[in-house]
């Protein structure tokens, strides 16, 4: 019987999770993360069974149109919160395979940064490795971190006319220098046609695309 | 129909009353490089002088051939008097806003709009721009002016993030500070239809389902638009960027004249929506068409938008500071040949 009572808590709790990443109550996933921890539940578990359950579901509304970017901020804040308790404790595991790490940024001039902030959460919460460079970016700034960090991606949002004339220098430097990097660009003004003109290795129109595009360009 | 002036057209069609044929403007900005290099008024001096601001806007009607003039440039003119600061950008890059005055975790009391309001900031150049500009091409050529909507003031006094949050968190706070941003945009638009405006467009980014759910759009921005279009003495167009179909029946109910979509809206389907109660203005995509595409291309888009019975024919967003001149001609070609 105590067995079966501990197994059902700990699904409550990642339920409960999830529950409060959808609803974007942060005092909740703060509550639960602790409790998490509290009752030894693995906080890997925690993340992926609970806050990126939660995430997903928020991407899907979103896609839908049913969930706008006010809800996902809230979303975002209450992720956050649980992520920042449950990572410390997470324990190293040599034998998996090291996420892809991903370079992201607001192309130079461009001082606009939901659309990025939203594409970044969205990319943390899968996993990968997230560097974020900020807004207003110049193409050196780029070109440096990727070859620092040695990046497999580098993730550009542009959304003014003007701002996304600074990415192809970006994708250009990361060619000439032969880095592994791949470049993914975004935002209002930007069609797939503009992104192959310029060279980039892909194009998404929304945060969700994003995800599924670098997933493809890493092999999943 | 005999001759009728541009003005008279712009007029009647953004009623939905007969014309001769559609007109051919931009509601939204206009300033581009090559403009800049004709008539030597130059971004950013001409955000600040009223001579190189009127100089420029003159040129967008007498190279492009646009049936109006359109000032100003960019949307910081109301956010600059009302408390940020703004970069003045460069030749090819529009000014921006650098600071928030109200960024804060919880409301802060706004400051009362004052009654020198008119002399703050850059208020001044733009309303003697337009006597400049009225002073150079007569009664006959309509003069559009446009500012920053209540929602994309709100968003920027508070800091974009901040003011998301609120629409869930902080429902009564949005609705002041936007109707404090429409207070403003009242005020402003009413000394440029006094200093010889025909048409005010009210360009509002923020509001646009991109961001806004459509449900905070009927229930909070929907009312202070309606507000504001019975206190606003002369016509007026909304612009809303992206794809705004979700709140197209919304916007049908504003009492503005007029709605300005890109090309990510559908134009028949506004039409269709709207029935006669509200024009539509559009929608020649600037990024992909007017700035990336050929002549030909923005011949063949302006031509669709024709078709699909736009009631004025416009790009879709501000025109890109390094869109082809003989892109943007391309248009106004398009359209004297569609009526010929
Ligand atoms: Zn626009």
């Amino acid at each position: 019987m105590w067995v079966v009572e501990v197994i059902t808590n700990e699904e409550e709790i990642l339920k409960g999770l999830a529950e409060a990443v959808i609803k974007g109550n942060e005092e909740k996933s703060t509550e639960l993360a602790q409790e998490a921890l509290k009752m030894r539940i693995d906080p890997y578990d925690a993340i992926m069974n609970g806050c990126s359950k939660g995430m997903n579901v928020v991407s899907d509304l979103y896609e839908k149109k049913e969930m706008f970017v006010p809800e996902i901020l809230l979303s975002a804040d209450a992720m956050y919160a649980a992520l920042d308790i449950l990572r410390p404790h997470l324990k190293v595991d040599t034998t998996v395979k090291k996420p892809a790490k991903i370079v992201i940024g607001v192309a130079q001039g461009d001082i606009h940064d939901i659309g990025k902030n939203l594409v970044k959460m969205m990319l943390d919460v899968a996993g990968f490795e997230i560097v974020d460079l900020g807004r207003d970016i110049a193409p050196e700034a780029y070109i440096e971190k990727a070859n620092e960090a040695n990046a497999d991606i580098v993730a550009i949002s542009a959304l003014m006319t003007t701002s996304m004339m600074n990415i192809e220098p970006v994708i250009k430097g990361i060619k000439d220098k032969n880095l592994k990097a791949k470049v993914v660009v975004g935002g209002a003004p930007i069609s797939s046609e503009f992104a192959e003109e310029i060279g980039a290795d892909g194009y998404a129109d929304d945060a969700v695309s994003a995800v599924r595009l670098v997933k493809k360009l890493m092999g999943g | 129909m005999c001759k009728i002036t541009m003005k008279k057209r712009l007029i009647n069609a953004l009623l939905g009353e007969e014309v001769d044929k559609m007109p051919v403007v931009s509601i939204t900005q206009t300033g581009t490089e090559a403009l800049m290099d004709i008539c030597d008024a130059k971004w950013p001096e001409a955000h600040y002088d009223p001579k190189l601001m009127a100089k420029l806007a003159i040129a967008a009607h007498k190279e492009i051939g646009y049936e109006a003039v359109r000032v100003p440039y960019c949307l910081t003119i109301l956010l600059e008097a009302l408390g940020c600061q703004v970069s003045k950008g460069h030749k090819t890059r529009q000014p921006s806003i650098t600071s928030h005055p109200y960024n804060s975790r919880e409301p802060l009391p706004l400051k009362p709009i004052s009654n020198d309001f008119l002399s703050k900031g850059r208020i001044p150049v733009i309303l003697k721009t337009i006597k400049l500009i009225r002073e150079e091409i007569g009664e006959d050529i309509p003069i559009i002016a446009g500012s920053e909507g209540p929602v994309t003031i709100a968003s920027d006094l508070l800091e974009v993030t901040t003011y998301m949050k609120w629409f869930i968190k902080q429902k009564q706070a949005v609705v002041k500070y936007t109707n404090y941003g429409a207070n403003a945009v009242i005020e402003y638009a009413n000394a440029l239809f006094e200093a010889g405006a025909d048409v005010f467009a009210l360009l509002d980014p923020v509001a646009s389902p991109d961001l806004i759910n459509p449900r905070d759009f009927n229930e909070i921005v929907l009312p202070i638009y309606q507000r504001m279009s019975k206190k606003l003495k002369g016509k007026v167009v909304v612009h809303i960027c992206g794809d705004i179909t979700g709140i197209l029946s919304y916007l049908k109910e504003t009492g503005f004249d007029a709605v300005s979509i890109e090309e990510k809206t559908d134009l028949e389907k506004a039409k269709e929506i709207f029935e006669s109660k509200i024009r539509v203005v559009g929608n020649v995509a600037t990024a992909t068409t007017l700035f990336n595409g050929t002549p030909k291309q923005t011949y063949d888009e302006s031509i669709i938008a024709l078709n699909k019975g736009t009631d004025v024919l416009a790009p879709g967003c501000g025109l890109a500071p390094l869109s082809p001149l003989e892109n943007c001609k391309a248009m106004v070609e398009a359209r004297d040949d569609y009526f010929k």
